[in-house]
């Protein structure tokens, strides 16, 4: 993967974890202003590579590059405004309100003691209508259903204006309905806002539509990556995931949808 | 917008109502006791001390009873009480956990280990160099009982909430005994460490308070600068740290100034429990759950709490019971009600 300016550039990376090791030799070269979906079956590794990306794990051995520059160089704060992460147990302690919460992503752009200006405020209603939760401004966090707590988690992500969006499987308590909407909308964001989306996919037909680029990993060790419709394969899907898959394209747009075989050869 | 600045305004009146309920009961506990002075001459006493009112001259008995003897000791019980709460508080926002505070916690029994060490060994001839005073010995206890309990729990790099909790107990159970043994070894002193197992505020003068105020106002003023740190921290260390907290960093400094503030309060009162549990959760309750605000009020609250206690202590009861055993008993069935709470997930 090397079309358009780099984004992350990870050589020879190790990440251990209680002796145990968890990400073995990954290289990768992430282009900007991409979707890219990292899949791998449980435990193969997609959180903690995530994990790494955000800079919250150092890696074992390595180095992880963000724009080029030493991820462990950066700067908390620096690093909050160019990368944000929406982690998979998204919960909140004490009963804060909705907007509270989302209006905590705006935390690396003000000083200190600054409060919210109009510009953030305006930026916080406009996400709010976009995912489709204004209603919720004033609720408890903790009242909310999953799929609403995860628009929030969403929400708090995108006012944080990052240049890259690490997500981790943030679709999983949403409706079909709010996850096609959200698939867009960040879509979008890519164009519009110069963004990238780096996210692990539970869903393999999901990523199919979505992902610019896909990163398959298993046992912690990258088994391939590449543009969406040149690397899915029914071989690659049985390598990954153990499973007979059987591979079509629809006829409107050409895109991939992937069927899965019930008979599995166990 | 306008939203927003009604919010401010309804704090601002919130502030002003708690300022002036803590200000009025301090009134009214100057002037309560064996001898009962009425309030509008406590008032007169007070301003005259404070040099606000010169005329009137006040009879010496009654301004030596409310300056040397109750003064003290109402300002104390706010400072400690109010102490004691923004530690609570703080606890709770750091560990992420709504049963943390000083007791539950064991750093309160960790400075009151400290403190009695610090009277006794010179009573067996073993030296404690001089500038490890009693309240020095108090927060190293504190800050070591802290470590410990925050080590024992820790799974890997993860805090589990109950296991907390258990640790704290169990150290304070092991440090009680302590204590206990030190009090039995050191026969004649018995008195000044039952003191400190159950807390009283019988004991404070100027100089003692002078040091509450000071560590009260590092205390809060610290906690205050990193409210929003804390906040962000309610989302859970990695959505913290993706937001550019160093939690490494505001975890150590708080925990050292709380240990500072509980140090300095269990030094000059033995172990009241419960305040900084109590106190941060009636603050939530009413106002809501954002640090910037609630650390303020929480020193408010667990003002007027203490003092309102110790002055039911003092005043009202018979016998003069330690404060230490009115909070527990009040105390006590709250950390019930949290914790039921906290089971079934409503505060998670």
């Amino acid at each position: 993967m090397s079309r358009g300016p780099l984004l992350y550039s990870l050589n020879n990376i190790d990440f251990s974890y209680n002796k145990k090791k968890v990400l073995n030799n990954i290289c990768l070269q992430i282009p900007t202003g991409k979707f890219i979906g990292i899949l791998g079956p449980n435990g193969s590794g997609k959180s903690t590579l995530l994990d790494i990306l955000a800079g919250l794990h150092a890696p074992t051995s390595g180095k992880c590059e963000l724009f080029g520059k030493n991820i462990k160089e950066y700067q908390a704060l620096e690093l909050a405004k160019l990368s944000a992460m929406m982690p998979q147990d998204f919960s909140v302690r004490f009963d804060f309100k909705v907007l509270e919460v989302i209006a905590m992503g705006r935390h690396p752009h003000l000083p200190r003691f600054a409060p919210l200006q109009s510009s953030d405020y305006e930026l916080i209603e406009e996400t709010m209508k976009l995912l489709d939760i204004s209603d919720l401004a004033e609720r408890n966090i903790r009242a909310l259903s999953g799929g609403e707590q995860q628009r929030v988690a969403l929400a708090r992500v995108l006012v944080q204006t990052p240049k890259v969006l690490l997500l981790d499987e943030f679709s999983s308590n949403l409706d079909i309905y709010h996850t096609l909407t959200i698939l867009k909308l960040l879509k979008g964001k890519i164009n519009k806002n110069d963004l990238s989306i780096i996210s692990a996919v539970h869903d393999i037909n999901q990523a199919a539509v979505f992902c610019d680029e896909l990163i398959f990993i298993k046992n912690g060790e990258i088994i391939a990556e590449g543009q969406t419709e040149e690397i899915l394969s029914t071989e690659i899907i049985y390598e990954v995931y153990g499973v007979n898959a059987e591979i079509r394209y629809d006829s409107k747009n050409n895109k991939p949808y992937i069927i899965f075989n019930s008979e599995l050869n166990i | 917008m306008h939203k927003h600045r009604r919010n401010r305004m309804r704090l601002y009146l919130w502030g002003a109502v708690g300022f002036a309920v803590l200000l009025f009961l301090m009134l009214f506990s100057v002037s309560q006791g064996f001898m009962h002075i009425p309030i509008k001459d406590s008032a007169v006493i007070i301003m005259k001390w404070l040099g606000l009112f010169h005329n009137t001259e006040m009879p010496k008995i009654e301004t030596a009873i409310i300056l040397d003897v109750r003064l003290p000791r109402v300002l104390g019980a706010a400072l400690i009480g109010g102490s004691l709460a923004v530690s609570g508080a703080v606890l709770q926002g750091i560990l992420l956990n709504p049963l943390a505070d000083p007791y539950t916690l064991g750093l309160s029994s960790g400075a009151a280990l400290g403190a009695s060490l610090g009277l006794v060994l010179p009573m067996f001839g073993i030296v404690i160099p001089h500038f490890f005073s009693v309240e020095v010995l108090a927060f190293l206890g504190a800050a070591g009982t802290l470590l410990a309990v925050l080590f024992i729990a820790s799974t890997g790099n993860r805090l589990n909430n109950t296991n907390l909790i258990l640790a704290g107990v169990i150290v304070s159970a092991i440090l009680s005994a302590a204590i206990g043994l030190l009090k039995f070894i050191a026969d004649e002193q018995v008195s000044v460490i039952i003191f400190w197992l159950m807390g009283s505020l019988s004991e404070l003068d100027m100089a003692k308070l002078l040091i509450l105020t000071c560590t009260a106002i590092l205390g809060i003023s610290v906690s205050i600068f990193f409210s929003r740190d804390l906040n962000i921290m309610a989302m859970g260390e990695k959505t913290a740290s993706t937001l550019g907290v160093n939690i490494f960093r505001l975890r150590l400094i708080l925990l050292l100034v709380t240990s500072l503030m509980t140090a300095a309060a269990v030094s000059f009162s033995g172990i009241i429990g419960f305040i900084g549990l109590i106190a941060p959760h009636i603050v939530r309750f009413v106002i809501g759950p954002d640090n910037r605000t609630l650390l303020p009020f929480s020193f408010l609250t667990g003002a007027v709490l203490l003092l309102s206690a110790d002055t039911i202590t003092r005043v009202y009861l018979p016998a003069e019971v330690p404060v230490g055993i009115l909070t527990a008993l009040l105390g006590g069935p709250f950390f019930c009600f949290i914790f039921r709470k906290s089971i079934k997930g409503l505060i998670k």
